[in-house]
């Protein structure tokens, strides 16, 4: 049977997960297992494997799968348990090596390391052509170790690339040296005169490490991506990095090193190396040269061209031959009958053993089929680094697992005499390959020797001695072992064929002279590719975080960039966004509209019926105003239908609950949102014809804005209260609060300026929308004096002064009518892309989007999380309700958690680092700070300003929101509080708007 | 990062004549560091010390900022007029397209001077006790390896001063203290240059400035003596000083000692002796014990 476990939104590395599947795959009731992200790619995977269940299935990109086939009904526990362990163990070694600080997103990264000049990718294939696109486009030389890019994806990067003047290494780029840095899956080689270009990952690797082992040095191998050659790429990256080392001063010979290319961008290549002034060797594996063309060296096998390389480094004269002695011996060559079989875990190794192993038997030409490289008469050469031994599971030089699985199964044939194999070393590679091959060498021919056969094992090392692993242990382990080790692999494979009899032999080889068939001059390099190869590397890790130890270790500057696919892996998304970015003027756009929010000037200056300002509510039609986006009665849940009977008892339309209810469901009622009226409402938002609301101008262009006033807490109206207290309480701020606050505002200077009020009180711990003690008090502080002074009844003055010095949330409605003055002034200006209003109906949550207008754009509300009055618990609380968002929308509330650490526990939100975190957590979403309301524990930033839905829907961060949790059902009111997040999908609805609002598809 | 080579040496420049070398550093120290190309040494310093007969020398920060990048193994490149050090940090390139060719070559004496140097180098040394200073033990085999130099330089004077006044026997024996002399002090002692050997290359400068081609025949078997026995014998950086004092070179601060002696005052002798003395650990006294010996002036 198979078991799933879906990690909503855990994304971790390929590699990570690699492992991690290893690891689970070996537990006691595993049959077999798969961890993965849920991208389509992988679903294939699954579904190939057998593996694809409904869950995974369902799974988003940004979802880690985890699938499990076990007869064992409890191994899920364990697996669990063990994957909690490994991850959170990659965690604490991060923590434990002090790791510097990461990047979350491009401008983050760019800001951490301004002068980065490359950057280096380890992401899915699949989401990687716009993050290639986005380095080029500031300015980075990129080295894509990243697979799978489309083929016109990777033309039109590295045309895009050239055209930038920068240098494309990738993708599918294994390995590379950038000023004596090893960067990627690489050898440590000693620095010296000879530049690489290398359209191969191992045939770098062989030849550098070939070159260090005859003494000489590279400063640079330049990886360009198997591809590069292909005629559609028109080795675009290989001309570029040969242009480069032609003028690299400490360059002193260039070497190319490719697979079998396409014959007329060979010919281009072999021009443009006939014009430099350098030495030049060149080795085109598949290729059999005859002799050196003009001055190009030709080689026909990796060590010859390092042979090469080094003596026209240390300025010899190029020898007609540089065929070395074997030092095996075969007295007796094996029976014909026994072939040579190749398992490479170098895709370039296997390609040169499966050429020149053709060649000295006559059996055509190397193929590529299903890994094969050869396959013909029982010999066979396997590239099992291909995508068919790859696909979800580590690459064989990191995991042996396959290789040891076909080596013991070719071992048993009777017709295997020979088994090639490689042992590769370096960073990114097994940590001791050579020990978990040699015991398996050892038993395979011991096995074949107690059935009377012979199996020889014959291998090559490709390593240095600076490399982490250790090159002469690991030859010596596999020797011990059996096997006999060649210190090249073009010298094992002779050792190979002279056990089946065969003397591999080598022309002598004397130059041809060549004619320049295209006479242009050589180009000029750009300045960014020079300044590339004549500094250590400063570089953006994107990926793989451990890439950066090599980096790190051999001078370069790396930042991390914790990367994760945009937009959850949402390709639409992805899309859009790209589009978005070739867009000029959105950001100062946004950078306008959010000048309107920091230039707004809120001020009280009134307390009024809302009938006598919204004209909507003074209609023979009974009207209601809610909270949150358009909503019908069917749809409205428990607390706003007990809002709606609260005020039809309030206002008299009916004398009991049955009446009222009976009324509103037989639709006599008309629902307007009060966002349509200039007002906004706490929780279900219901305001009346009769009620009190308090009235705010913006004297930015004299935006008013109303919001009813705040009962205090427990049994109250907007949390869907109906009771007579409730009713009673609503009559007394209507005929008595009311009126005495404003008379009071009367007798102010134009109002109660709320900017100054709100600077003064986010400084003393108030956030606005869980906490406002402070706020209320200043706000006490002002109106107090002005309360005494009016004509009010002295008793009617002690009540209010009471009621506001009890009721600690009282300026949570200020605060929201200050919130809908600021976004009514700036939603004049129809343009960008920042959030104008966010807000929720406990039915669906609704925003809207400053270059929208009006529009609204809805998702199913989310319930909040947090804490419950005792007697409650989550079972009864209500999706989210209320325009109180307002709050969060122009800044503060949850984005500005960390001003109050006091509420942080209260709203479930744990401590004061939390609270930091969530703020700096917003902060990623949003365009600016506002200086008017700055924030002591955050430095004095701004509170966050100007929500924009790309960063919303590219980091997937939404925003959180600080809220009361209000009973389910109608008539209990307040049961608790906490925070709830705003849905992606309605900023993803906005996104999609706002791009076909611009003309994108 | 890019150097400018300042200073180099008429003796480097003679024996390098290739277009195209590569070498790799072969020892570092604090300014300075030696570079091996094949069996030839040279010697990248700092221009505020003296230049070595060995090499050339560059800006002191850059000569600090070299050793600071560069370790042993690390390839070396010479071609189109630019020294190239691979290190792993940097590579460094030396433009010697613009240096300035400074003479190292050991001058001859002017006879009628001679008597009168005996003495100014005698009273110079003996201020330094250069026998205490030494890195060898002055015991009686030290003592009499410096007493068979000081005669071999004095038999070698008589030869040519005297004519004939010197039997054969005599001048064979001569010789064969100085064979005794080179086979015990060859090698002896510690460090890069061991103390045997600096008081060999203190001994042969001198030796060759007394005598210059004069008795020829005698002083050039001490060179043919030290060039037969150095193989395998004393360090490679020894071995490259040595064999450079016996093609008539020496260090920077040697030529001016020389030239201090030539002006026959004693202040300023002193003054270019002490700065020979404060080379290396006990190098310089160890040159210096040599040098007085070729003066015959056994301290």
């Amino acid at each position: 049977m198979l078991k799933t476990v879906v990690k909503q939104n855990s994304y971790q590395d390929s590699i990570n997960l690699m492992l991690l599947t290893n690891k689970i795959n070996t537990l006691d009731g595993v049959v077999q297992s798969q961890i993965m992200m849920g991208t389509d790619a992988n679903k294939d995977i699954y579904r190939a494997a057998g593996l694809l269940t409904t869950e995974a299935e369902a799974a988003a990109p940004s979802d880690m799968v985890i699938v499990v086939e076990t007869e064992d009904e409890g191994v899920m526990e364990t697996v669990l348990a063990e994957a909690e362990t490994f991850l959170s163990d990659l965690s604490t070694k991060k923590e434990a090596a002090g790791a510097p600080a990461e990047a979350t997103s491009w401008e983050e990264a760019m800001a951490m390391l301004p002068e980065a000049n490359m950057a280096l990718f380890s992401i899915p294939g699949e989401y990687a052509a716009p993050e290639l696109e986005r380095a080029l486009d500031l300015g980075l030389n990129v080295f894509s170790f990243t697979d799978n890019v489309p083929l016109e994806d990777e033309v039109r990067l590295k045309r895009k690339a050239h055209e930038q003047g920068l240098l494309f290494m990738g993708p599918d780029c294994g390995t590379g040296v950038v000023s004596s840095v090893p960067i990627a899956f690489t050898n440590v080689i000693n620095p010296g005169n000879i530049g690489i270009v290398g359209a191969s990952g191992t045939g770098i690797q062989e030849v550098t490490c070939m070159i260090d082992r005859l003494g000489g040095g590279c400063v640079h191998a330049i990886g360009t991506g198997g591809r590069d050659l292909n005629e559609k790429v028109g080795a675009v990256t290989v001309k570029d990095a040969i242009v480069a080392l032609e003028h690299h001063d400490p360059t002193d010979v260039i070497c190319v090193i490719s697979k079998p290319p396409a014959p007329a961008v060979r010919d281009e290549v072999v021009d443009l190396l006939e014009k430099c002034e350098k030495p030049v060797v060149a080795i085109f594996i598949g290729e059999k040269p005859e002799a050196h063309l003009g001055k190009v060296h030709l080689a026909h096998t990796l060590e010859e061209a390092a042979r090469i390389a080094v003596d026209l480094a240390n300025g010899e004269a190029v020898k007609k031959n540089y065929l070395e002695p074997l030092d095996v011996e075969v007295q007796s060559p094996l029976p014909k009958d026994k072939t040579v079989i190749g398992l490479y875990s170098g895709g370039t190794l296997a390609g040169e053993a499966a050429m020149m192993v053709t060649e000295a038997l006559k059996l055509g030409s190397i193929i590529k089929e299903d890994g094969y490289m050869l396959r013909h008469d029982g010999y066979d050469v396997i590239d099992l680094g291909d995508d068919v031994y790859t696909q979800g599971r580590p690459h064989p030089m990191i995991d042996p697992e396959v290789r040891i699985r076909m080596m013991r199964d070719y071992a048993d044939k009777d017709t295997t005499g020979v088994i090639l194999f490689d042992c590769v070393l370096g960073y990114g590679c097994h940590p001791d390959m050579a020990a978990e091959l040699a015991p398996v060498i050892a038993e395979c021919i011991e096995s074949a020797r107690s059935e009377g056969r012979e199996v020889r094992f014959v291998g090559t090392v490709v390593g240095t001695h600076h490399d982490p692993q250790d090159y002469d242990r690991s030859v010596r382990l596999l020797e011990e072992a059996g096997a006999i080790m060649e210190p090249s692999n073009a010298m094992a494979v002779r050792a190979a064929l002279a056990f089946k009899g065969i003397e591999f032999t080598e022309a002598d080889r004397g130059v041809v002279p060549y004619e320049i068939k295209d006479d242009s001059p050589l180009p000029e390099p750009s300045e960014a590719v020079m300044e590339l190869l004549t500094a250590k590397p400063r570089v953006i890790n994107v990926g793989v975080e451990s890439f950066n130890d090599p980096l790190r270790a051999y001078g370069a500057e790396s930042v991390q960039y914790t990367w994760k696919p945009k937009a959850g892996g949402n390709k639409r998304m992805i899309h859009l966004l790209s589009e978005l970015e070739k867009i000029e003027g959105i950001d100062e756009a946004n950078a306008r509209i959010c000048e309107r929010f920091k230039e707004s000037q809120p001020v009280l200056v009134d307390v009024v019926p809302a009938k006598t300002v919204i004209p909507e509510l003074n209609r023979a039609q009974k009207t209601l105003l809610h909270a949150g986006p358009p909503i019908c009665w069917e749809n409205m849940q428990g607390p706003m239908r007990g809002s709606c009977i609260g005020a039809a008892l309030f206002e008299g339309w009916a004398k009991t609950e049955e009446e009222a209810l009976a009324m509103l469901s037989a639709g006599e009622v008309e629902f307007i949102p009060c966002h349509h009226c200039h007002a906004v409402g706490p929780m279900g938002g219901i305001t009346s014809a009769n009620m009190a609301v308090l009235v705010v101008r913006n004297l930015a262009d004299d935006t008013v804005a109303y919001c009813t006033m705040n009962e205090g807490i427990g049994k109250v109206l907007r949390f869907g209260a109906y009771s007579q207290e409730v009713v009673d309480r609503l009559h007394w701020m209507a005929d008595e609060l009311g009126p005495v606050l404003a008379k009071a505002l009367k007798l102010s200077d134009g109002g109660i300026n709320l900017n100054v009020l709100m600077a003064r009180a986010i400084t003393q711990g108030d956030e606005f929308h869980q906490r406002n003690m402070a706020a209320t008090l200043n706000f006490l502080k002002e109106v107090a004096p002005l309360i005494v002074k009016t004509d009010a009844s002295e008793d009617a003055k002690q009540r209010v002064i009471q009621f506001l010095a009890d009721t600690d949330q009282f300026f949570l409605n200020v605060m929201m009518a200050t919130g809908k003055s600021i976004v009514d002034y700036v939603r004049k200006d129809v343009e960008g892309c920042v959030v104008s209003t966010m807000t929720r109906n406990g039915y669906e949550f609704g925003v809207r989007v400053s270059g929208l207008g009006d529009e609204w754009f809805v998702a199913p509300v989310n319930t909040p999380v947090g804490l419950y009055f005792t007697g409650f618990t989550a079972e009864d609380g209500c999706p989210d309700n209320g325009d109180s968002a307002i709050c969060e929308t122009v800044g503060v509330g949850g984005m500005a958690m960390v001003a109050a650490p006091g509420v942080t526990r209260f709203v479930g939100a744990g401590g004061f680092g939390d609270a930091l975190n969530i703020s700096n957590e917003m902060e990623k979403i949003c365009v600016t700070h506002n200086p008017n309301w700055a924030i002591p524990t955050w430095d004095f930033k701004g509170a966050c300003l100007g929500i924009d839905i790309r960063k919303v829907v590219e980091t997937g961060i939404t925003p959180i929101i600080n809220t009361g949790i209000a009973h389910k059902e109608a008539g209990i009111g307040q049961v608790g509080a906490g925070t709830v997040r705003a849905p992606l999908a309605c900023f993803e609805k906005a996104l999609e708007a706002y791009c076909a609002k611009l003309g994108i598809e | 990062m890019k150097l400018d080579a300042l200073s180099i040496s008429d003796y480097v420049v003679s024996e390098r004549d290739s277009h195209v070398a590569t070498g790799s550093v072969h020892s570092v120290f604090r300014t300075s560091l030696n570079v091996g190309f094949n069996g030839f040494l040279l010697h990248i310093g700092s221009a505020d010390s003296s230049l070595s007969c060995l090499g050339l020398t560059v800006e002191p920060e850059g000569a600090s900022h070299l050793s600071r990048l560069m370790s042993p193994g690390d390839l070396v490149s010479f071609r189109n007029g630019a020294l190239r050090l691979y290190g792993r940090a940097d590579v460094v390139e030396i433009d010697l397209s613009t240096v300035e060719v400074l003479g190292t070559a050991v001058p001859t004496s002017c006879p009628e001077r001679l008597e009168g140097m005996d003495i100014l180098v005698s009273r110079c040394m003996s201020d330094f006790d250069l026998p205490a200073r030494i890195g060898l033990p002055w015991d009686a085999r030290a003592s009499r390896s410096l007493a068979d130099l000081a005669r071999f330089s004095a038999v070698s004077r008589a030869m040519w001063e005297g004519g004939t006044s010197v039997s054969p026997e005599r001048a064979e024996a001569a010789r064969r203290g100085m064979r005794s002399a080179v086979g015990y002090l060859l090698g002896r002692g510690l460090g890069l240059t061991p103390s045997g050997d600096d008081v060999l290359m203190g001994f042969g400068t001198g030796l060759r400035y007394i005598h210059g081609g004069r008795a020829a025949l005698q002083t050039e078997r001490f060179f043919e003596e030290v060039v037969r026995s150095v193989p395998g014998k004393t360090t490679a950086v020894s071995e490259a000083y040595l064999r450079a004092m016996c093609d008539g070179h020496a260090n920077g601060d040697y030529i001016s000692l020389l030239g201090a002696l030539e002006s026959c005052h004693h202040e300023a002798l002193a003054s270019e002796a002490g700065r020979v003395l404060s080379v290396g650990h006990t190098s310089g006294a160890d040159s210096l014990l040599g040098f007085s010996a070729a003066f015959c002036c056994l301290v």
